[in-house]
């Protein structure tokens, strides 16, 4: 009686010890999970940061310690934010336009800053993808050709038409840059080599003309293996014609709605400098007084240019800040042709003698 | 006899595991004196990297960098009438934008030479500020209103930059 009533009782508390420290593990777990996540997305934020400021550069990071990882990156109403796929950790990016595909899963991430400016200095652009993010640019041209430069070092293959057999191979997703505007259409079939890609894995975007006008429109694959449109075709605010970091960045966009998101970033840190310009611009004004008659011209020409750009600056914001509701025709092309009155102006400054320019 | 020796296998055991909760507190007590000893680095360690960050946000930001119409922009310069304009708009939008770019911290323009003069950019301060990490960088500043023709005007100094943990 006695020898079973001890045995009961080491079996009892062995039981008690052993859930303590099953619980103590548990619980490390958790936290070292956790922690985990956090030391990766600051990693991350790490390098996004050093990518940001080296401007024009593009870097190959090695992250095979992160590749067990999916990686999102989201954008909506001008708030970004990425994250690790599954896990509720993520870091927002209020500031950064980041143009990226919606899911990255690799080894080795790639980033590329541009600068973007309208007519000045704006801010730097980030594009972020993946060496197994397949990208096939469609299209002859100088377009296709600076596109294809300026590139180089990004998983980019030229292809002349989307018909030819592509092979996949073990990339995680795949784009198709079209920048001939025709060989997408809404219904088409995809090409064969993409069907085993999951839909959200094979996308494309169509860039062409209206005019001035340079447009954007994005392509997914739906359920029945044809392209499918997403959303409505976006105006790009592409100062510098097709060397412009815009224009480049759009075609890394995952969609229109993180190409506008972006768009919104970007217009309301114009705003800032704008005011910051502003305070530059009285300050010339009062320097000016004292220069020459042919200094005085030009800088009042600049003044004038100055203004109708703030006014139609102030316009695209509001509708893009509105898009979803807005019932007027979108009046930020006019700023481009105002932000270029302003860079003209501001060269003849430069060039008018001894005269200071604006930026 | 054997109620006895019963009793003092039963002593021998509690004595046991008194002792092997005795020595999980000591493990307990050591593990979170680690922790805390390491929590510290860490923290000290992500300090470092906010500064380096901070200050490379810094040094290239539209908002102060000297610009040359459509040519590249100069190195290491910060346009002083753009940096006074700054001061304000850092200000004014500092909760709903520039707090995410700089974070608590406090950013200082030096002039030493030919003058010597103090600029505060930006400043946000916790009520109280457990760490700080500073970092200089050396600077041009350009003053375009004492531009002698098209010869900009030059005086140097640096940029302070202090986070807050």
């Amino acid at each position: 009686m006695e020898v079973s009533f001890n045995w009961i009782y080491v079996l009892i508390a062995g039981a008690v010890i052993l859930l303590f420290f099953v619980g103590i593990v548990a619980k490390q777990k958790i936290v070292s999970e956790d922690s985990l996540g956090q030391e990766v997305l600051r990693t991350m934020g790490t390098i996004f940061t050093g990518a940001e400021v080296s401007e024009k550069t593009k870097n190959l990071i090695n992250t095979e310690g992160l590749i067990d990882y999916t990686f999102y990156f989201r954008c909506e109403n001008g708030l970004g934010e990425y994250g690790l796929q599954g896990r509720g950790q993520k870091i927002d990016l209020p500031i950064t336009p980041l143009f990226s595909p919606r899911e990255v899963k690799t080894g080795q991430i790639l980033t590329w800053s541009l600068p973007y400016k309208l007519p000045f200095k704006v801010i730097d652009l980030l594009i972020v993808s993946s060496i197994n993010t397949k990208y096939y640019l469609l299209g002859e041209g100088n377009l296709a050709r600076t596109f294809m430069d300026s590139a180089a070092g990004f998983n980019l293959e030229k292809i002349d038409n989307i018909n030819q057999p592509l092979d996949v191979g073990n990339n995680f997703q795949v784009r198709v840059i079209d920048l001939s505007g025709n060989q997408i259409q809404e219904g088409e079939a995809v090409p064969p080599g993409f069907r085993n890609l999951d839909p959200d894995k094979v996308s494309a975007v169509v860039f062409f003309q209206e005019g001035d006008l340079q447009l954007v429109q994005y392509y997914e694959k739906d359920k029945e293996e044809r392209w499918h449109k997403l959303g409505s075709p976006v105006a790009l605010l592409a100062f510098n014609g097709e060397k412009d970091a815009l224009l480049t960045a759009a075609l890394f966009a995952a969609d229109g709605m993180q190409l506008q998101c972006n768009l919104q970033k970007i217009l309301r840190r114009l705003s800032y400098l704008q005011e910051i310009y502003q305070y530059k611009l009285e300050e010339l004004e009062r320097y000016s007084l004292g220069l020459n008659l042919d200094c005085r011209n030009a800088f009042n020409a600049l003044k004038n240019s100055w203004d109708i750009y703030r006014v139609d600056s102030v316009s695209c914001q509001t509708y893009l800040a509105n898009i979803l509701t807005a019932r007027i025709s979108n009046p930020c092309p006019t700023l481009l042709f105002s932000a270029r009155n302003l860079q003209r102006d501001n060269k003849n400054l430069q060039q008018a003698g001894n005269c200071v320019a604006l930026y | 006899m054997k109620n006895k020796k019963a009793q003092l296998h039963m002593t021998e055991t509690i004595a046991v595991i008194f002792i092997f909760f005795i020595l999980v507190v000591f493990g307990m007590i050591f593990y979170a004196q680690y922790q805390k000893v390491a929590f510290k680095e860490k923290q000290e360690e992500i300090l470092s990297t906010r500064a380096v960050q901070t200050t490379l946000r810094a040094l290239y930001l539209s908002e102060l960098i000297c610009s040359q119409g459509e040519a590249e922009p100069e190195d290491n310069c910060i346009d002083l009438i753009k940096a006074e304009a700054v001061q304000a708009i850092f200000q004014k939008y500092l909760s709903n934008y520039y707090f995410h770019l700089f974070g608590y911290g406090r950013l200082t323009l030096h002039e030493v030479y030919p003058q010597e003069k103090e600029l505060v950019l930006y400043e946000k301060r916790r009520v109280e500020n457990l760490a700080n990490e500073s970092t200089f960088m050396m600077v041009s500043l350009r003053d375009d209103r004492l531009s002698v023709g098209t010869e900009p005007s030059y005086a140097y100094g640096y940029l302070l930059v202090e986070v807050y943990s």
